[in-house]
């Protein structure tokens, strides 16, 4: 497919690919505070918004302004302090395979005792399909990462990139509805990230999933999102939801010189960074 | 859900309060049990005497002396026997560490008999030394020496091969050099060594006297089952328990002025 | 100073070894000390081999083994167990940690008059004694292990959903494991020393009753011949451990 947006005049034109008939998640005023009294310390309070089916929806912030916080309790690991949120209009209350999330340190997510095939084939559930059928999914899925030379190493052998395609992989396995990825890349080489930003893209779009992406590198929510969703700090709120105007696929150089991509980076800069 | 721990500290009283009323109902209910069994005739006191007899049997042999005197022969063997592996197992391992060559050569040495343990040489200390104090103090001496010797050597080993060539480039003597630059390096690991050494002396003293040597608290021990008095051979486990807790106290003291003196 | 070669380094163990075989026999012919005190590795040799070919050493050693692996192996069950349930809930470790903690620093030898009257001067009263020795490093490196498991990990069996039973054989256990091996093999030094000690005690056929038996009659051959073996066994024990560490963490030794 041939790339539209490379002079950049086409960029406002062009239409998220997705569709956008259902919300995928629904988060309605939801606040989380720690401790009590002198040590109470509100993370962020009142946040609402919705993620729509099969859009990569990125959240950029600052360190501490609850990026993390908001992302486990939208996986259902933590609880709000109050508001609901809503995955397909029913509650979260506790983790689900539908959503898989890509935990921000690679090192503490994987098993460490288990081989990169091993630690990919639990994310698919136990008893649901049989066993040649889930070694083949595995394949596929190791294939499709990457990672089929990399299949009978143990994760401590793995560079971080690998890693984290190893996990990529394993939430892949869960069939998941939802992607939840936090700072899934911020550790990482320059090369390493923009090489995994468009793998990512390229699979999300070939199995239809949802994604949740949390970065602190504007560019980098530009170039992935549909729409950016900015947080400011003290106490966590919503600053703008960007609708994010650029065709897809996109592509490395020429998507980070559209005149839109340069538009909305000044947009965020200002908005979070400030000056 | 993760629980930050700040959510425990506010009610810091109280819950030290649970804490020990939680701690306390095992072995309270464990004693009231075996106090009322014995009592009531269901166990055997012949093998289980009852708690409030252990309690008298232990103050009477506090009052009468005979608890202390056994401490302290057991404690002096255990002391005595810590202090001479202790400074062996140090000087073998900086040593060592020191001559690869030579750690090399005594290797196989080393290992096999490291591997033996302590008390299987009891029966030939008592061939060589008889029953007293210096058959007690050699097996302690043996068992202690290893752990401190491998803490040296590892931390001899260890050390910073540009510090040595300093050494050599200020032509330091020996006596210079290990006390400017190998003691301060390996001070520390040694303790971790020598606290080892600690835990073992107590347990390899109190054996010695339980198998062979007629003298300490493990004679003690062994005479008051053998003559039938359980509550006596209670209290001294008990005593002996109190024991090894206050060794592993004085163990973590050392280790906190250890820690002192690295900074 | 030159680092010398792999096989430079074995032939001088070699080397080594034999001179001090050389040198204590010659210490021992020498007649410097008491020949009831000091056996030449001849002397201590020429008793193995007589034992090999009656079959007493064989008997020795298997009796030895047995008894010191049963200990041990009730040792790691309950220490496992035990271990297991109060890392995992700190109700658990309220309620028995500090009865526990309380019996720990007993010296694990004085526990032999209670197993004696317990169950006399037998088999069980050894398996006991051998089982309570070894058990402590087994029980506070599981509980350790447990206690430690990655917060990580733990939301890793959240996320995807699994029960209590799986979380615990593919993530939990696991994980623990890593603190339970050092547990494992300090227990196992630990079993071999309470083994040959209630040997001695309760009179027991074993390498630690034939060393006594060999004092009693002034065998100093035979004693120094039972030794060796003993400390054959603790080489052999400690190669195992390291080959079993090898085997089982093969994803840890690439760190
Ligand atoms: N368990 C906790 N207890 C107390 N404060 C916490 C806890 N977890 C996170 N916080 C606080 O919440 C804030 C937001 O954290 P986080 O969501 O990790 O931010 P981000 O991912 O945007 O960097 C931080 O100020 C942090 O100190
Ligand atoms: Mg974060």
């Amino acid at each position: 497919m041939q790339m539209t947006g490379q002079t950049g005049q086409t960029d406002a034109t062009a239409v998220p690919r997705r569709a956008q008939d259902g919300v995928a998640i629904r988060v309605r005023g939801a606040s989380m505070v720690f401790g009590t009294g002198p040590q109470r310390h509100c993370v962020f309070e009142g946040i609402s918004f919705d993620v729509r089916s099969g859009e990569v929806f990125c959240i950029v912030g600052g360190s501490g302004c609850g990026k993390t916080t908001l992302l486990r309790q939208i996986a259902g690991l933590q609880r709000p302090t109050s508001g609901e949120i809503l995955f397909e209009g029913a509650p979260v209350t506790a983790p689900s395979r539908e959503r898989a999330i890509v935990f921000q340190d690679y090192g503490r997510a994987l098993l460490p005792w288990r081989t990169v095939r091993a630690n990919v084939r639990l994310g698919i559930s136990p008893g649901s399909v049989s066993r040649q059928d889930a070694e083949a999914e595995v394949t596929r899925l190791l294939a499709m990462t990457g990672l089929a030379a990399a299949a009978e190493k143990y994760p401590s052998e793995l560079s971080g990139g690998m890693q984290q395609r190893v996990q990529i992989a394993r939430c892949l396995a869960q069939r998941p509805r939802l992607l939840l990825m936090d700072e899934p890349f911020g550790a990482l080489d320059a090369m390493t990230r923009q090489s995994l930003q468009d793998e990512l893209l390229d699979l999300v779009a070939r199995e239809g999933i949802t994604v949740i992406f949390i970065t602190h590198d504007l560019e980098e929510a530009i170039y992935l999102g549909d729409r950016v969703m900015g947080l400011g700090a003290n106490p966590g709120r919503i600053l703008t939801t960007l609708d994010i105007a650029l065709a897809r696929p996109r592509h490395q150089l020429t998507t980070r010189e559209a005149a839109e991509f340069i538009a909305r980076r000044h947009q965020l800069h200002q908005l979070i960074v400030g000056h | 859900m993760r629980r930050p721990p700040v959510n425990l500290l506010p009610a810091g009283l109280a819950a030290r309060m649970t804490n020990l009323v939680l701690s306390l109902i095992v072995p309270a209910t464990l004693l009231i049990g075996w106090e009322a069994a014995a009592a009531g005739g269901y166990i055997d006191e012949g093998a289980f005497s009852r708690p409030s007899s252990i309690a008298r049997a232990g103050i009477a042999a506090i009052l009468d002396g005979s608890l202390l005197t056994a401490t302290l022969q057991t404690l002096q063997a255990a002391g005595l026997g810590l202090l001479v592996g202790a400074v062996t197992g140090a000087v073998l391992g900086v040593f060592l560490g020191l001559q690869p060559m030579a750690e090399i050569a005594t290797r196989p040495t080393v290992e096999m008999l490291r591997a033996i343990p302590a008390i299987a040489f009891t029966p030939l200390a008592l061939l060589v030394f008889g029953f007293g104090l210096a058959l007690q103090m050699v097996i302690v001496a043996y068992a202690t020496a290893w752990p401190v010797m491998v803490a040296a050597l590892a931390a001899t080993r260890g050390i910073d091969r540009r510090l040595l060539e300093v050494a050599d480039v200020l032509e330091m003597g020996l006596a210079r050099r290990l006390r400017v630059i190998i003691l301060p390096a390996v001070f520390g690991r040694i303790v971790v060594g020598l606290r080892t050494a600690m835990g073992f002396a107590l347990v390899v003293s109190v054996t010695v006297e339980i198998l062979a040597n007629p003298r300490g608290l493990g004679y003690q021990l062994i005479l008051a089952q053998q003559s039938f008095r359980p509550d006596l051979m209670y209290a001294c486990i008990v005593w002996l328990a109190g024991l090894g807790a206050a060794a592993g106290a004085l163990s973590n003291l050392l280790n906190r002025f250890s820690t002192e003196m690295a900074r | 100073m030159m680092r010398p070669i792999l096989l430079h380094r074995f032939t001088l163990m070699l080397l080594s070894a034999l001179a001090f075989l050389a040198l204590w026999q010659a210490v021992a012919q020498m007649g410097l000390v008491k020949r009831s005190f000091l056996v030449g590795p001849v002397d201590a040799f020429a008793v193995l081999w007589r034992q090999t070919l009656n079959g007493s050493l064989a008997a020795s050693m298997l009796a030895t083994t047995h008894r010191m692996v049963t200990g041990f192996a009730l040792a790691s069950g309950i220490g496992i167990l035990l271990g297991a349930a109060l890392g995992s809930s700190a109700l658990v470790r309220r309620l028995l940690m500090p009865t526990l903690d309380a019996i720990r620093p007993l010296p694990a030898s004085a526990i032999i008059p209670v197993a004696i009257l317990m169950f006399g001067l037998n088999e069980a009263m050894s398996v006991f004694v051998i089982a309570f020795g070894s058990m402590w490093p087994v029980l506070l490196g599981t509980v350790h292990g447990f206690q430690n498991v990655p917060v990580g990990l733990r939301e890793l069996a959240r996320v995807l959903e699994m029960g209590r039973l799986r979380a615990f054989l593919t993530v939990h256990l696991p994980s623990a494991f890593r603190d339970i091996f050092p547990g494992l093999r300090t227990g196992l030094a630990l079993a071999l020393i309470m083994t040959v000690v209630t040997e001695m005690q309760a009179s027991l056929p074993g390498l630690g009753y034939d060393i006594f038996v060999a004092q009693r009659s002034y065998r100093s051959a035979d004693l120094y011949a039972a030794l060796i073996v003993i400390g054959v066994i603790g080489l052999c024990i400690n190669q195992i451990l390291v080959w079993a560490e090898r085997r089982l963490f093969p994803w840890a030794s690439s760190r």
